[in-house]
């Protein structure tokens, strides 16, 4: 009943108006995101009709939102085929290769990575494993061959090796692949090569060598210095091991260093995070992440425990680390560029910018997710489904099956990973690629949170708004209100710390598919 | 000891009387399979406790157990799908007939059968002998003298279902491939629960020894007395009432209220001992119980075994010449007493009836003669159980008519009908309208719902002329209605069928009663929303319903009853030993009170062997405040309640803990405060949010993450607001199951 409501009735109504009250604005654009089919029928012939679209954009910003949300393909009178991708300058050509080693001594008993647990490393299962990893390393240079030959690219800019645990691979193999990729892809020579580094497997000459083919970054694995911390996550590695491996860091000559910590683990205190972060930073890296522990599903972790229950600290508390970690990590120099990362001047990790900007990347191995063509493709988890995926990405000469993001999913995906940005949303792009309309709602989403003092709006000269100043611009129901607003971002750390509430929220605010309250209005309408 | 041996010893020398009786009656065959697939009808009482228990985990619902059920009567009254039935009939009776939906067409072919009956009595004047088509020769006329009009009374799962069903099968009017267990409990609901929810009529033929034929009819009246009114109907419809006592169990609460609604007829009473067949059976100790407590005769009890077959034709004999014969009133002006009604889709109401004087025809302009409403009637016919048209129906007789009624409230239960050629000079006595006693809202959980809930309580009022509603719309839970029913019972079966039969999704909210305000202007309001209540200034005083309860107990259990209804604000009124182990407990209760988990907690205080019984007495004025729930300083009203002055300050404590326990944190702290007009009883403080971030990144698959934002979007949409606070779909529901339980 509704719908038929709104197709008979809603269409007319906006075209006729020019002045569209908020409701009726919010409507279409319900419609626009739950009848994706009958919106190129029913606005096809108005759009012929020979008005020109761009003089009723002036007029009006719901119709105006109306063109902006149309992807080209379902623009009626287009010319290009359903099948053609996107724009151009949409999508700029991939420069980012991830590749997924997942390899690992054991699991962690927090990780619900795809990894394959081989064991510690003995004369006698050696020559078995290093087959194994052979073989795998041999399937990944397949996937990188085929698909440099069936996409364009440039010169490569960031390469990131994760896992699982790449530093388990014997260094010539890793080579092959940095090898593979400068032969079918090419490197630019100041590209950003980074590897995932567990303490206790590698030393100072193994780092050398890989720095030498061409390894310029490090992220290494520490999670905790305190060994109980560290044995009752289930880490293969002790504390020393930590502290030697900081050492052949050091000793390697390589400054472009992370070190990654984990909050939240169980039994952890305040005390043992303070001397983590105290450690950390005497280690003298130059970038530190901070993850918070995630409870997964399918983990020994999930079985044992509860979030927010003994023995893992209270939300409270846990919110505490996070604090204290932004507050000491800056103290001594770090900038905090992204919810949980920190870096020195200059050291923030290329390669996973191109992620948080929500820029392509290519991604080879096991389990690995590429963002290529508007397309995000999950490979498969288990090694014999990989297999099969690369041999039938072969015979099919490179073609991958899999759905293009819509523009609903291209927009949350912006919004999503630029907030966990410090820098945050920039809201003039973000007009300018998915409509004012979408822009106004994401603003008017986020104003309970400037009040409460979770996020703040910058205007171009990069000062903070007045929260009054902003519900002005916002509410403003002409375009150019917005246009005053430059970046909007979340607080650190409180902003920071709520960062799925507020996302979500967005989420909530932005038409999709169901909304009651927008149908609980309708139905008033229809029944009274 | 003994006797229970002798129980199970008479087992297997009884059956030979109950076989050749039922040769007498021409039924062989169907007896012989009656008896073949007795091992698997089981009693059904045990069996379908087990079932409901299964069924009723996991649901907050206020009742689990069977007698539960016990307390509306009205609540199965007008509710039964009897539609279902009929259709059923129509297509097992006439098998070729593709149109069972047609009643009348699968009906034409029965009336020509009946009438050939009729020739057949009369020529041979006894018994006819026909075989299996025996049961269809209950069409057939008797005199006056041979007709005995029946109902079955007992408690909750003493049986009663079961020996309805052996009594159709022995007479041959169900036959044996035919036979469900249970089978006049036909609505799923009453199987699944395993309570009679509708009653039932059913007209039998029984031959006795001598040959002669005698019309029974057995009207099945719900297990329920507690709204009494109904029951009574049925009750007066009849002469004599076939007392169904548990020989394990002994006299229950409901077996009480239902003796004395039996007595106030002037009914003769027949003692039945149920479920001899059962290990813990006693009957001699329950014999004297009957004896002792009801002051009924039982030295001619009979022992019977409904489940296993035992006893039954002793039973009929019985009906036939311990209960009187109704009064040849054939010539005066025709009075028949509606004791149910039913609205079918296509013929309009269909009324159930006993004529109690005069008599009724197809074609009759009759008049009901409290609602004045007046109609042709369409078909008359009798229930066997299925509706089997008849040319005339005369005094002493049960049966049905259809009439193109529009509404059951025109034809209500306990009203008159007479011809309007010849009116009666006056309506029988004992009318009365039903009056809501128990209010609660009904919402529907997705707004989208509202129309069809509209029109699905529509539907449900055309068959159930006790059901009210008006429209409600809370800020918090959007549209919906403002439900009225008799009861409890009547309200859980309501909301069930709307969830079940037409697919809704609904919260209520803690049901109340009805209040009546007095205002200091002198005008006297009834307010079932406690946030319509009139403010504190306005108000002179409140008075609230009443109701005296009678709780059955083994007296190991009477010290927690005791305090139970304390708690409740019971009036102790009388206690009394009915037995050496029995006590019999009287209260005056207010009825706010035994709308929460009263009768939960009477079952788990006493380990489920306690019974209880309540009847409304009135009103009466007590210290009653309204308790505001105040969140981010904002009322809320669906959480408002109205309590007692001395239990507002604990109701206040248990609402604002409770509460803080279920709402979610939000951006800012919010204060929950449970507050009597200005003043703030109780009081606490939910903290700030503080951490609710995902920090790990997933080595660029970000669709993990985005998924489960996505998850958190979708519940925020679905998020129910109270005042300014948002709280999730799940924790609304919680908190209004709390205050049902907190209450």
């Amino acid at each position: 009943m509704n719908r038929l409501f709104f197709l008979s009735q809603s269409p007319p109504r906006i075209l006729n108006s020019l002045n569209n009250p908020p409701l009726t604005s919010l409507n279409l654009l319900h419609w626009i995101f739950t009848h994706p089919i009958s919106r190129s029928v029913d606005y096809g012939h108005r759009f012929r009709s020979g008005r020109g679209i761009r003089s009723q954009h002036a007029e009006s910003a719901t119709s105006h939102l109306v063109a902006e949300l149309m992807s080209p393909s379902q623009r009626p009178g287009s010319a290009r085929g359903e099948n053609l991708v996107l724009d151009d300058e949409n999508v700029p050509t991939a420069s980012s290769v991830y590749v997924h080693i997942p390899f690992c001594r054991r699991r962690c008993f927090y990780c619900d990575f795809p990894i394959v647990a081989v064991g510690e490393r003995t004369d006698t299962n050696k020559a078995h494993m290093d087959a194994g990893m052979t073989d795998y390393v041999d399937l990944v240079c397949r996937e990188i061959r085929l698909a440099a030959k069936v996409n364009s690219s440039k010169p490569l800019q960031t390469v990131f090796f994760g896992g699982g645990t790449p530093s388990l691979l014997p260094p010539p193999l890793l080579l092959r692949i940095i090898d593979t990729l400068h032969e079918h892809f090419g490197i630019d020579s100041g590209a950003e090569i980074s590897m995932e580094m567990d303490p206790g497997t590698f030393d100072v000459h193994s780092l050398r060598q890989l720095m030498d083919g061409g390894l310029s970054r490090v992220s290494m694995g520490v999670q905790s210095f305190q060994g109980a911390l560290l044995e009752s996550c289930g880490r293969s590695h002790g504390l020393s091991e930590v502290y030697e491996a900081i050492e052949a860091i050091h000793a390697s000559g390589l400054n472009n260093w992370s070190l990654d910590l984990i909050s939240s683990l169980p039994h952890q205190s305040l005390q043992d995070w303070e001397h983590s972060i105290n450690e950390a930073v005497k280690a003298s890296p130059a970038h530190v992440s901070v993850y918070d522990l995630q409870i997964e599903e399918g983990t020994l972790f999930n079985k044992w425990y509860k979030p927010g229950q003994s023995p893992l600290p209270s939300d409270d508390n846990a919110a505490e680390f996070y604090r204290m970690a932004s507050a000491k990590l800056q103290d001594a120099g770090f900038a905090h560029y992204e919810i949980s990362n920190y870096a020195k001047e200059g050291f923030q990790c290329r390669h996973n910018l191109v992620y948080w900007n929500n820029l392509p990347y290519f991604a080879f191995g096991l389990g690995s997710t590429s963002y290529i063509g508007g397309r995000r493709f999950s490979r498969p988890r288990k090694f014999k489904q990989y297999r099969e995926f690369v041999e039938q990405f072969e015979s099919s000469g490179g073609v991958i099956e899999c759905p293009q993001d819509s523009t609903e999913d291209r927009a949350l995906d912006v919004i999503m990973l630029s907030l966990r940005l410090a820098r945050g949303l920039d809201i003039q792009a973000f007009s300018q690629r998915f409509g004012a309309g979408l822009s106004t709602l994401v603003c008017k989403a986020l104003l309970p949170f400037v009040s409460s003092g979770h996020v703040v709006f910058l205007n171009a000269d990069g000062d903070i708004l007045d929260t009054e100043v902003i519900k002005a611009l916002v509410q403003d129901s002409r375009v150019f209100g917005l246009s005053r607003l430059s970046y909007v971002r979340l607080t650190d750390p409180n902003g920071f710390l709520l960062s799925n509430e507020v996302i979500a929220s967005i989420f909530s605010a932005l038409p999709s598919g169901e909304n009651s309250q927008y149908r609980a209005c309708l139905c008033n309408l229809v029944d009274y | 000891m003994l006797a229970r041996r002798a129980a199970t010893m008479a087992v297997p020398t009884i059956p030979s009387p109950a076989c050749i009786s039922q040769s007498a009656n021409g039924s062989i065959i169907s007896t012989r399979r009656s008896t073949e697939t007795n091992p698997r009808q089981h009693p059904s009482t045990s069996y379908r406790c087990a079932g409901r228990v299964v069924r009723r985990q996991g649901r907050s619902a206020i009742s689990r157990s069977g007698s539960r059920y016990l307390h509306d009567l009205e609540a199965g009254r007008s509710l039964l799908k009897r539609v279902t039935l009929r259709r059923d009939w129509d297509s097992r009776l006439d098998e070729k007939d593709q149109y069972p939906r047609l009643g009348a067409r699968a009906a034409a072919t029965f009336e020509a059968k009946p009438e050939n009956a009729e020739k057949d009595y009369s020529k041979n004047g006894k018994a006819a002998n026909k075989g299996v088509d025996n049961g269809k020769d209950r069409l057939a006329k008797v005199p006056i003298s041979n007709i005995r009009n029946f109902s079955i009374i007992a408690h909750i799962d003493h049986g009663k279902s079961t020996l309805a069903d052996k009594l159709l099968q022995t007479t041959g009017t169900v036959l044996a491939r035919e036979m469900k267990e249970q089978f006049l409990d036909n609505m799923d609901l009453e199987r699944e629960r395993g309570i009679t929810i509708k009653l039932q009529a059913a007209r039998m033929r029984y031959v006795d020894e001598t040959g002669e034929a005698y019309c029974l009819n057995l009207i099945d009246t719900p297990g329920h007395v507690d709204f009494s009114y109904e029951v009574s109907r049925s009750l007066a419809a009849c002469e004599g009432a076939l007392l169904v006592v548990d020989a394990s169990q002994g006299v229950e609460a409901q077996t009480l209220a239902n003796v004395y609604l039996a007595l106030e007829s002037n009914l003769e009473i027949i003692p039945v001992l149920n479920k001899i067949d059962l290990p813990g059976a006693d009957p001699e100790r329950v014999r004297r119980e009957i004896e002792e407590i009801i002051g009924l005769d039982c030295s001619e009890a009979i022992l019977c075994s409904a489940k296993e077959g035992v006893g039954i034709p002793e039973i009929l004999n019985a009906v036939v010449k311990k209960i009187p014969p109704p009064k040849d009133t054939a010539a005066e002006p025709l009075r028949a007493l509606i004791f149910d009604s039913y609205y079918d889709s296509y013929r309009g109401v269909v009324v159930y009836f006993r004529v109690m004087d005069g008599r009724v025809k197809k074609g009759d302009y009759v008049q009901f003669m409290n609602s004045k409403t007046e109609y042709q009637v369409d078909e008359v016919g009798v229930l066997s159980p299925i509706q089997m048209p008849v040319n005339e129906l005369y005094a002493g007789e049960v049966g049905y008519l259809s009439a193109s009624i529009k509404s059951v409230a025109d034809a209500r239960v306990g009203d008159t009908i007479t011809t309007v050629s010849r009116k009666a000079a006056q309506a029988l006595p004992g009318y009365q309208l039903a009056t809501p006693m128990v209010f609660c809202g009904l919402f529907p959980i997705d707004a989208d719902q509202f129309v069809e809930l509209r029109e699905a309580l529509e539907k449900l009022q055309l068959n159930d002329a006790a059901l009210q509603f008006e429209p409600e719309t809370s800020s918090a839970m959007g549209f919906g209605f403002r439900c009225g029913f008799l009861g409890l019972l009547h309200m859980e079966i309501v909301q069930e069928r709307l969830e079940r039969e037409y697919g809704l999704d609904l919260i209520t909210t803690a049901p109340s009663v009805v209040y009546r305000v007095h205002c200091t202007d002198g005008t006297i309001t009834e307010c079932s929303n406690p946030s319509a209540l009139p403010d504190a200034g306005k108000r002179k005083s409140i008075e609230e319903p009443y109701v005296r309860i009678e709780l059955l107990t083994p007296k190991d259990y009477i010290g927690p009853l005791m305090e139970l209804a304390q708690e409740r604000r019971g009036e102790f009124k009388e206690m009394k030993f009915i037995t050496e182990n029995r006590a019999s407990l009287v209260y005056m209760l207010p009825l706010g009170e035994m709308v929460g988990d009263f009768f939960d907690q009477l079952k788990s205080r006493s380990k489920g062997y306690a019974s209880m019984e309540y009847s409304v007495k009135g009103y009466r004025e007590s210290k009653l405040v309204k308790l505001d729930i105040r969140i981010n300083d904002e009322a809320v009203d669906p959480l408002a309640v109205i309590v007692h002055q001395d239990k507002a300050y604990s109701v206040g404590r248990a609402l604002t803990q409770q509460l803080k326990k279920l709402i979610p944190r939000q951006l800012f702290k919010i204060p929950i405060q449970a507050c009597i007009g200005s003043k703030v009883i109780a009081s606490e403080n939910i903290a700030a949010m503080r951490k609710d971030v995902l920090a790990k990144c997933y080595g660029g698959d970000i669709s993990r993450k985005k998924k489960l934002l996505k998850k958190q979007a979708e519940g925020k949409k679905r998020m129910k607001s109270l005042g300014r606070v948002d709280v999730p779909q799940d924790a609304f529901m919680a908190i209004l199951r709390l205050e049902k339980e907190v209450v």
